[in-house]
């Protein structure tokens, strides 16, 4: 018996070490969950989000189609539903998927415990084991006593459990699901940050890693995306899995251990493949760009090396084939490529947002990974949402066995004509060009925001809720240097230009996998933006980690996140209160309307990427003249501004649902209201 | 991770609550709250709705916008019954604008409220004129009764 059970403790320490990495990591993720739940409102805030919502009772049902729409009053208006055979279907079905288990447990869960308080009790669970991870932790830093630790933090959670059971409202039935669908959100974004805290970690010290995780949680946009179920904060989620096991594999590689180097460069082939099962689109272009710094850096290129490489796109892009073969019978067509139903005219994706040949791509883009693009590129040409082409995926799937004739046919559509897919990536990257030589866009996008001509502010109902990448992430001020740090990298670079980049340090290859990826994913939405409903450009949401990790790499951002952690704690800890209380201050003192409120946290946040810039590109041009402590306090207020408008936003500024957590419901009308 | 290991004992201590309290086994110790409106009915001893407030001005901060301003109004209740709602209205049916903020109140839960409707961007093509009619409502509502506490016309002005 206590052999058994030192056996399970054994394999449970080594699977939490495998995935989280050490207690640092694990600590970084249940206190981003914590957070998270803090401004975690039950309800939908997209209307995007009505139709896999739906999609996501069906499919916890057991069907893919949908039928009943408890979260909306009729079938058919919902942006992004498609028809497939006479049955209406969602979209983003991996991430449909991934959220199902969370429902049946959740569901099974509530037989027993209230719904309601179900929730708490998920809350309250996560924060006692976050109390004692810190309690172990703050051990080794601080003289506090472990005991002082936990005692408080027990205590509190105990405290502000008791107020949630008694002050509980009720939840309606149809609140789980929804609530489940948020979960796996906040799931993604807790692990994006454990991802950067781990990428990071591979080249820096740990402090310099939690800084990273802490920043993309909850001092970049990903938090504020964190309980909005869209499918941004997972694909950036598996964006940066992707870019973390091609730096393992790289690694490996570069000591020459090539079976597990191989292992993890499958393994980013396969995580890439998995972007086509929520969107295709975006699965192509990372699969595109991965093979391409993947082949050039590789040091083993060998026909067994790419046939396994292969295998784990293969395996990636299964999901996907096996779902688009469930609903249309031609395992290449995504939903996304189905016939549109009723509102999809409003649908902000790429594929019916714009031109048509973008529509029909999209789907094809997804299936390159597979190596069938000219297959679905046939198919893309009947135009937005490809529905000229349904009667052509039916058949295929109809006929025959029901596997092996669709992967006979992916075979011969490898040869069919890959044009149109060419055309449409032609397209989507010139279209993106073109829009980096019209400064005003531009400046629209990335620097300031204010009422901007370019957006139709109608659906907003006026407000000026839009911020661009700068106001909503400031920390990214620190950019600014890279140029310097480029340059620097490139003379070092042209003075050895002889090593081929296959023996480029395995830094600098994932380096250069990282921006390239942050490119491609920026150009190919730029055509489309600026637009509304996106609150923090969430088109670009996948490339905020990049970035992040990008500022990360600049010597003056991990130098002093090694050498003044205590200045950027304390700073960022100041930074963020403050942020609070202004905002609050603001909302009240001036008796703001919504859209104000956001205008004021983006100019407060240009300010402080304002500073953060000066500060970071001081230190790298007159490192003498700008100690690593004033650095620090450029990196913590930026980063305590963007948290506070955060819990802000959560907590004042955005209502479209009751908080999930009723201590935080019973708080909330004492804070003024915009 | 001993019996005296706070979380732990914390933790134990929700997991029995929650399941005592739950479905199956139902002890009656936390009752949740429904939200919506039931019957019954609330007295209303004082109202404050500073109604010359409403009035529409330009956004700050870039918004670039003009803007309906609707103060918040205070209702202090010393009574209820049921599950009523107090619902504040202000609209301005020449700008298609009609805001509102509704509180929902269960029997014993006595005092004063705020309700606070916000403000509301006013679409930038459809101003034309100096100032505009409004109604201001205040009202105890159920399924039972609908009582008007407030109903005022007020002439809303734009100051720009």
């Amino acid at each position: 018996m206590t052999r058994d059970v030192e056996w399970l403790t054994g394999r449970c320490r080594r699977f939490g070490k495998t995935v989280f990495g050490d207690r640092y990591g694990y600590a970084l993720w249940l206190g981003l969950l914590v957070t998270f739940g803090l401004y975690w409102r039950i309800g939908i805030f997209i209307t995007d989000t009505y139709t896999t919502a739906n999609a996501l009772v069906a499919v916890s049902n057991g069907q893919l189609h949908i039928t009943e729409t408890p979260y909306t009053l009729t079938l058919g208006s919902q942006p992004g539903l498609h028809e497939s055979g006479g049955n209406l279907y969602g979209r983003n079905y991996g991430q449909i998927l991934l959220a199902v288990p969370l429902v049946w447990v959740l569901q099974a869960l509530s037989v027993l415990i209230t719904p309601r308080l179900l929730l708490l009790g998920l809350w309250s669970g996560t924060a006692l084991l976050f109390v004692s991870q810190v309690g172990e932790l703050g051990q080794r830093h601080t003289d506090t006593a472990k005991r002082t630790v936990l005692g408080v933090g027990s205590g509190t959670v105990a405290i502000l459990f008791l107020i949630g059971a008694l002050t509980a409202t009720t939840l309606p039935d149809t609140g789980l699901p929804i609530a489940a669908f948020q979960i796996s959100t906040m799931l993604a974004a807790a692990t994006t940050s454990l991802v950067i805290y781990r990428l990071v970690g591979i080249w820096h010290d740990r402090s310099v890693a939690l800084a990273a995780g802490v920043a993309v949680g909850i001092a970049s946009s990903v938090g504020f995306w964190a309980s909005l179920p869209k499918r941004h904060v997972l694909v950036g989620l598996l964006i940066l899995l992707t870019v973390y096991l091609f730096a393992r594999s790289r690694v490996a590689y570069a000591d020459a251990r090539f079976w597990i180097g191989l292992g993890f460069r499958a393994g980013a082939y396969l995580t890439a493949g998995l972007v086509t099962w929520t969107h295709a689109f975006e699965g192509f272009f990372l699969v595109v760009t991965l093979a391409l710094v993947d082949l050039v850096t590789a040091r083993r290129n060998s026909l067994l090396h790419l046939a396994v490489v292969g295998l784990g796109l293969f395996l990636g892009s299964l999901p996907m084939l096996v779902t688009n073969y469930l609903i249309s019978g031609n395992p290449v067509k995504p939903p996304r490529l189905l016939s549109a139903v009723g509102g999809a005219n409003v649908e902000f994706t790429p594929d019916t947002g714009g031109d048509a040949g973008t529509g029909g791509g999209s789907g094809a883009g997804g299936t390159e990974g597979t190596g069938t693009d000219g297959g679905t590129g046939g198919s893309s040409d009947g135009g937005t949402g490809g529905s000229g082409s349904t009667g052509t995926g039916s058949e295929g799937g109809n006929t025959g066995t029901p596997v092996l004739t669709p992967l006979l046919g992916l075979f011969e559509r490898i040869m069919g004509p890959a044009a149109p897919a060419m055309t449409f990536v032609s397209d989507a990257v010139r279209s993106g060009l073109s829009v980096l030589t019209t400064p005003d866009r531009m400046s629209q996008i990335f620097f300031r925001s204010g009422s901007a001509p370019g957006i139709n502010y109608a659906p907003n109902s006026y407000e000026a809720i839009e911020l661009t990448m700068l106001e909503s992430v400031p920390l990214f001020g620190a950019i600014a240097a890279l140029p310097v740090v480029l340059v620097r990298a490139v003379n070092h670079r042209i003075r050895r230009w002889s090593v081929r980049p296959s023996q480029y340090s395995p830094r600098t290859q994932t380096d250069i996998l990282v921006a390239a990826l942050a490119g491609v994913f920026t150009l190919i939405y730029l055509s489309r933006l600026p637009l509304h409903t996106q609150l923090t450009v969430r088109y670009l949401l996948p490339t905020v980690p990049l970035i992040m990790y990008g500022a990360v790499r600049v010597p003056a951002v991990h130098e002093t996140a090694s050498d003044a952690k205590r200045w950027l704690a304390g700073g960022y800890a100041v930074s963020a209160v403050g942020g609070v209380i202004l905002g609050l201050g603001a909302v009240a003192g001036l008796d703001l309307a919504l859209g104000e409120a956001v205008q004021f946290h983006a100019l407060l946040n240009l300010g402080g990427a304002a500073v953060c810039a000066g500060t970071v590109l001081g230190h790298t041009l007159v490192p003498d003249r700008v100690p690593s402590g004033v650095v620090a306090l450029g990196l913590a207020l930026p980063a305590g501004l963007t948290t506070a408008y955060l819990l802000l936003s959560g907590l004042v500024y955005f209502q479209y649902g009751p908080f999930a957590l009723d201590f935080v419901r019973a708080l909330a009308p004492h804070l003024p209201a915009v | 991770m001993g019996p005296r290991h706070p979380p732990t004992v914390v933790a134990l201590f929700v997991l029995v609550t929650l399941v005592v309290t739950g479905p199956i086994v139902g002890v009656d110790a936390v009752r949740t709250q429904p939200t919506t409106i039931g019957d019954g009915t609330a007295s209303v001893s004082s109202v404050q709705v500073p109604t010359s407030e409403i009035r529409i001005t330009d956004g700050r901060f870039g918004t670039n916008v003009a803007y309906l301003r609707v103060p918040d109004a205070s209702v202090t209740v010393d009574s209820v019954t049921g599950r009523p709602r107090l619902l504040y209205q202000v609209s301005v049916p020449a700008l298609d604008i009609s805001l509102e903020d509704e509180r929902v109140i269960s029997e014993g839960q006595h005092g004063t409220y705020r309700l606070a409707p916000g403000d509301r961007a006013v679409a930038p093509a459809s101003l034309d004129q100096g100032a505009y009619r409004g109604t201001v409502l205040l009202r105890v509502q159920s399924f039972e009764t609908a009582e008007t506490i407030v109903a005022e016309n007020v002439t809303v002005r734009v100051e720009q």
